[in-house]
């Protein structure tokens, strides 16, 4: 649905973009991730028709965003980060007002107000004036804002910054709603623990190039190989190397600090296979009496692998 | 529904802008309190003026016409300064705000944008007078002026009004911070208050002579209405002439803030392209009719060719300025969709043939445009001369700034420009001075100021329709400019063939 190649972008002398290239598939909900100045947003806004890129090519549902940025701008939604609201009018005014200028009919404007109001829990809220509602208020009217014309692809930068914690899990679970409707989600955020729950993809990208992107779970294999799991004993921790590496689906064990007088102590298990194997790994150690007090299995979660991307897989 | 229907139904809806915003103003306190205090002022002239003449035996019919002129004369100037400055925040508050891109992305017209803008902080300035009719229908009571007076003089309030928010919306289409906006159009509006009533000052002396009129007051041309009989001279004067005029205003304000809502891969500066030709035959046009209409001899119709030439050289200077910063390559977008190659002569999208399409301009404003105002038999030499050094003076600036833009930039272009304005406006004016200046009407030390503009056009109507004996030192002077510019131009156009062949800039 989104696909970007070798695309570059320069703001004067300085290049922000290096070459970015991307896919998104259609229904996807795409975690864009990177540190700033990463050029997330420069992406964003080109993949926006809001800026030309100064080489390469960047489709959204198969249409070139240099070549035809109208009919781009039919199928996205784009939200901007820290994006503005015309204060002095009402939340139903400032819905009615986008219909109009993206050139709804007025029949067919008051059903497209209806729907984003009952998506986005807005009813309540729309004889208030923009000015009086909260931050989460207004970053859902802006959201309900985007899907006015229906778009088939949304663009958000950034769309949970400034929130408090229950605006985010408001928004959180728009989104993954948004998902479920099969709209095709890029968004943005440095609020990573939000994205993970949301996303089915991502792209981590620094210094104005794409370093990693796809599946959550295959760019964190391609990563990071094999599984982990930390084991913590009361007494005997020094075998565990001995003991553990002998099974044939470790593939290697490494202390977490030296052993205490008494012998407690912890190891990193690295294996190949699904959560049984980490049954068999505690049979193993049960089985020879050593005395298993802890085990946690490492969370695949995206600022680990954020992490590991932009420090050089520390 | 039908194709018609929907046609229709979309026929019959209003700009959004419009509503949204006369809905958000309408809710700002302070224009709704300035709104209310302009009323309560107003209301306190009116009740004095009357006063004043209830008390003093004086004539109502003669407080009337002066509470007429009173209103109206102070909503000119007052709406004249206001609306600029009203209309200079119009759309730079949409970035500043960060509602720029939203709009944007709605897909509508920029077209729809600027008019919507304008038909709403228009309607917005419009509402005090309108609001102000039951208070100043008592000037009726008075006497003195009629219904027609009224309605004539509240048209023109609208035009000066529109005129000055469709100023202010241009400035705010190519501005980026509201402050500087506003403190740019303050200034100016001042200036082109200041402007627009000496001009209609000027302009009425003649008119006022020509028709035996006498002046009364500053809107001493809503009487010209009444007073002057209908015919070809009441429809050019009070009709075509005004129309032109703010019928050009209009589309230029509009053009340079359309400009400014497209994006830097479109073709920013063709709008104003557009206007400059349309422009140039309107103006022409005027001209010619201006002449029939007065059957203007042959020696006002070269004054008036003169005048024209001297007009159009300011605004191509201008216009030069603006359009050195047009980019140097066509953009992505444009080399994807490229234009009719008829529409990319004729307005082309990148600075070289830009400052062609100038040079042609040019040559239509200085040389086609007064050899049509000319009747037969009129000696064409002298506006041939004055024409063919303003084009030479024009070449020589163009090929300064182009050669400056390719190899350093466009501030660089603009900066040189500048220089070249102050050495050919100035400093040669200096030179002169230094090297003991002498004589001008009898070409003594002409060579030294020979390409000043300030020189140049008093020396031809001096040389060519002054009927002195001797000319032939003002003439060598003319021609020694000519060849300077001449050569000026061929070594910046072979240094900017140079420059563009080492590289350019990405565009």
């Amino acid at each position: 649905m989104i696909e970007c190649e070798e695309l570059r972008h320069a703001f004067g002398d300085r290049e922000v973009l290096h070459g970015v290239s991307l896919r998104v598939p259609e229904g996807a909900v795409y975690g864009f991730i990177g540190p700033n100045g990463a050029g997330k947003t420069t992406t964003l806004r080109v993949l926006a028709t809001l800026l030309v890129p100064t080489s390469g090519v960047a489709r959204v549902a198969g249409l070139d965003v240099v070549a035809d940025p109208v009919a781009v701008r039919r199928v996205v939604g784009y939200l901007p980060d820290n994006a503005g609201v015309y204060d002095r009018v009402t939340a139903e005014e400032y819905l009615a007002f986008f219909a109009a200028a993206a050139g709804l009919l007025p029949h067919a404007r008051a059903r497209a107000v209806a729907n984003v109001v009952e998506l986005t829990e807005l009813g309540r809220l729309l004889d208030q004036e923009v000015s009086a509602l909260s931050k989460g208020q207004r970053q859902r009217l802006q959201l309900a804002r985007t899907l006015l014309h229906d778009p088939r692809v949304l663009i958000l930068d950034e769309p949970a910054s400034d929130l408090d914690p229950r605006a985010r899990i408001e928004l959180r679970l728009l989104l993954s709603e948004l998902g479920r409707m099969g709209k095709t989600i890029l968004l943005s955020s440095h609020i990573l623990t939000e994205l993970a729950d949301v996303c089915s993809w991502v792209g981590v990208i620094e210094g104005g190039r794409v370093v990693a992107s796809g599946p959550i779970d295959e760019v964190q294999a391609a990563l990071r190989p094999g599984q982990r799991v930390r084991l913590r004993v009361l007494a005997r921790a020094a075998e565990l190397g001995e003991l553990l590496g002998r099974l044939p689906f470790v593939r290697g064990v490494r202390a977490l600090e030296p052993p205490t007088a008494e012998g407690a102590g912890g190891v990193e298990v690295t294996y190949e296979g699904d959560e049984a194997r980490v049954a068999e790994l505690v049979r193993a150690v049960t089985a020879e009496g050593v005395p298993l007090v802890g085990v946690e299995a490492e969370r695949r979660d995206l600022e680990r692998l954020f992490m590991s991307v932009t420090e050089g897989g520390k | 529904m039908s194709a018609w229907a929907a046609l229709w139904e979309r026929a019959r809806d209003p700009n959004p802008i419009v509503r949204k915003e006369l809905l958000a103003l309408l809710r700002t306190p302070v224009y709704v309190r300035s709104v209310v205090v302009a009323l309560v002022a107003l209301a306190v002239l009116v009740v004095s003026v009357a006063l004043a003449a209830s008390e003093g035996e004086a004539d109502l019919a003669e407080a009337g016409r002066i509470l007429f002129q009173v209103y109206f004369g102070g909503a000119y100037l007052l709406l004249a300064m206001v609306s600029p400055v009203f209309g200079a925040t119009a759309i730079v508050q949409e970035r500043e705000g960060r509602t720029f891109d939203a709009l944007v992305l709605t897909g509508m017209h920029p077209s729809r944008v600027v008019t919507g803008k304008l038909l709403a902080l228009f309607l917005a300035m419009a509402f005090i007078p309108v609001a102000a009719t039951p208070v100043l229908g008592v000037v009726l009571l008075f006497g003195g002026v009629t219904l027609g007076h009224l309605l004539v003089a509240t048209l023109y309030l609208g035009l000066v009004t529109l005129s000055g928010v469709a100023f202010g919306i241009g400035l705010s289409a190519q501005a980026q911070v509201t402050r500087r906006a506003v403190l740019l159009a303050t200034p100016l509006a001042v200036f082109g208050a200041l402007a627009l009533s000496s001009v209609v000052t000027g302009l009425g002396v003649e008119y006022a002579r020509r028709h035996s009129l006498t002046l009364e007051g500053p809107l001493f041309f809503v009487d010209a209405y009444f007073a002057v009989p209908y015919g070809l001279s009441y429809l050019f004067d009070l009709v075509v002439l005004p129309a032109t005029v703010f019928g050009l205003w209009l589309w230029l304000w509009g053009a340079v803030a359309y400009a400014g809502l497209l994006e830097p891969s479109d073709d920013r500066a063709r709008p104003v392209k557009l206007w400059a030709l349309g422009a140039w035959a309107a103006t022409t046009a005027a001209a010619r009719l201006y002449a029939y209409v007065y059957a203007l001899g042959a020696q006002d119709r070269v004054v008036l060719g003169h005048l024209a030439q001297a007009a159009s050289g300011v605004l191509l200077v201008l216009l030069l300025s603006a359009w050195v910063g047009e980019p140097l390559r066509r953009s992505r977008r444009q080399l994807l969709h490229p234009p009719h190659p008829l529409s990319r002569a004729l307005l082309p999208p990148t600075l070289l043939p830009t400052l062609g399409f100038l040079v042609a301009l040019g040559a239509l404003n200085f040389l086609v445009g007064p050899w049509l105002l000319t009747a037969r038999g009129t000696n064409l030499e002298g506006l041939l001369s004055a024409g063919v050094w303003c084009l030479a003076y024009l070449s020589a600036t163009t090929a300064l700034q182009g050669f400056l833009a390719v190899r350093y930039g466009s501030s660089a272009a603009r900066i040189g420009g500048a220089l070249w304005l102050f050495a050919t406006l100035v400093l040669c004016w200096i030179v002169y001075a230094l090297a003991g200046g002498g004589s001008l009407s009898r070409g003594e030390g002409a060579l030294w100021v020979s390409v000043s503009p300030v020189w140049a056009f008093p020396a031809v109507v001096d040389a060519f329709h002054g009927g002195r004996g001797d000319t032939s030192a003002t003439r060598a002077a003319l021609r020694f400019a000519m060849a300077l510019f001449g050569l000026w131009t061929a070594l910046f156009s072979a240094l900017t063939a140079l420059a563009w062949r080492r590289g350019v800039r990405s565009p």
